[in-house]
């Protein structure tokens, strides 16, 4: 049967060394640019001839815009309107990411823990200092629960302060673990297909089923760690 | 009454319009409930494995073993437990998870 993790496996297409540092240019690097490119050729073409009546690709992107801008107006308010650019491309990275991945011969960035927790931590730096810069001192009231009586705060700031620090974590791994065990099932089904001779079309009807499923996910987890970002985002910038 | 018949027409289209968007917010609202359930239980986890981290450095540094890792250990699992009821509250679920009405 074939190895399930081996789609993982991270190969060097263009080797490259700096000072002892290892930055190969890998599969993984090739199908972050890819999704970057898919993106920006998609909105490019579709909103070149802007017409008042849209083609089917220029509403995509409208939806797709608007879809951004409502869950910003709805989690943030009109001071959120500033981060557009950043949430916007943090989800169409996310997205094609594992759209693309879903692809026959394609290769998931998402499905590596170090590439969701990069950017988890960076957007968990970015919301702090974003907090730290616009209120100050009293960001950190962000820590002390309201209508707590004195006595519990030496107890509840710990736990506050590690319910943060806990924030990049659960969003990365969250995004990895799902995509992560999506494809190995699907891998682990597609060898039952072919060890199991006639009786391998029961696996393969699940195995149909499954890519559904995979797809959802792919477009449900994009949309949940951009949703938390707001959320993370409305906490530093509106406090409580 | 002819207009009179007209006018309802119109008033009954209106109705079918508005019940049929209210049904499709609910739709989008399903839909949303089911992102929030799934991260439920990394939420849990990733508190925890916090709590150990901080636990492990401390007793690393203060050279005192077991000391700090049990107090972050619990720390952290009571930070864990107080994710998932926030984000249970968010959804509109009271202390027994049932939902208020």
């Amino acid at each position: 049967m074939a190895d399930p993790i081996h789609q993982f496996e991270i190969k060097k297409i263009v080797p490259l060394e700096l000072n002892n540092i290892d930055i190969s240019f890998t599969n993984s690097s090739m199908f972050m640019i890819l999704s970057v490119l898919v993106v920006s050729i998609f909105l490019i073409l579709s909103i070149k001839n802007k017409k008042i009546i849209p083609n089917r690709f220029q509403t995509m992107s409208e939806l797709l815009y608007e879809f951004i801008a409502n869950m910003i107006n709805d989690n943030i308010g009109h001071k959120g309107q500033k981060f557009f650019p950043f949430i916007f491309t943090l989800f169409t990275f996310i997205l094609f990411g594992n759209l693309l991945g879903m692809l026959p011969y394609s290769f998931t960035f998402t499905s590596h823990i170090i590439v969701t927790f990069a950017l988890a931590m960076f957007i968990f730096l970015f919301i702090t200092l974003i907090g730290i810069f616009m209120h100050g001192f009293k960001f950190f009231g962000l820590f002390v629960p309201k209508g707590v009586p004195m006595l519990m705060l030496p107890l509840m700031i710990p736990i506050e302060i590690i319910s943060y620090l806990s924030r990049p974590i659960s969003l990365s791994v969250r995004l990895f673990a799902n995509m992560m065990a999506g494809h190995t099932m699907l891998k682990i089904f597609a060898g039952f297909v072919f060890s199991l001779g006639i009786f391998g079309i029961a696996p393969l009807i699940v195995d149909v089923a499954l890519t559904a499923l995979e797809v959802l996910i792919a477009i449900l987890q994009a949309y949940v760690f951009t949703i938390l970002t707001c959320i993370y985002l409305n906490e530093s910038i509106n406090l409580h | 009454m002819k207009k009179k018949l007209k006018d309802f027409n119109k008033k009954l289209e209106n109705l079918k319009k508005l019940n049929s968007k209210i049904k499709n917010q609910k739709k989008n609202k399903d839909f949303k409930d089911f992102g929030t359930f799934l991260k439920l239980g990394v939420e849990l986890i990733s508190a925890i494995i916090v709590g150990l981290v901080i636990g492990l450095f401390l007793d690393n540094y203060f050279q005192s073993k077991p000391i700090f890792l049990f107090i972050f250990l619990i720390l952290g699992f009571a930070a864990g437990i107080m994710n998932v009821f926030r984000s249970v509250k968010k959804l509109g679920f009271e202390v027994g998870f049932k939902k208020k009405k």
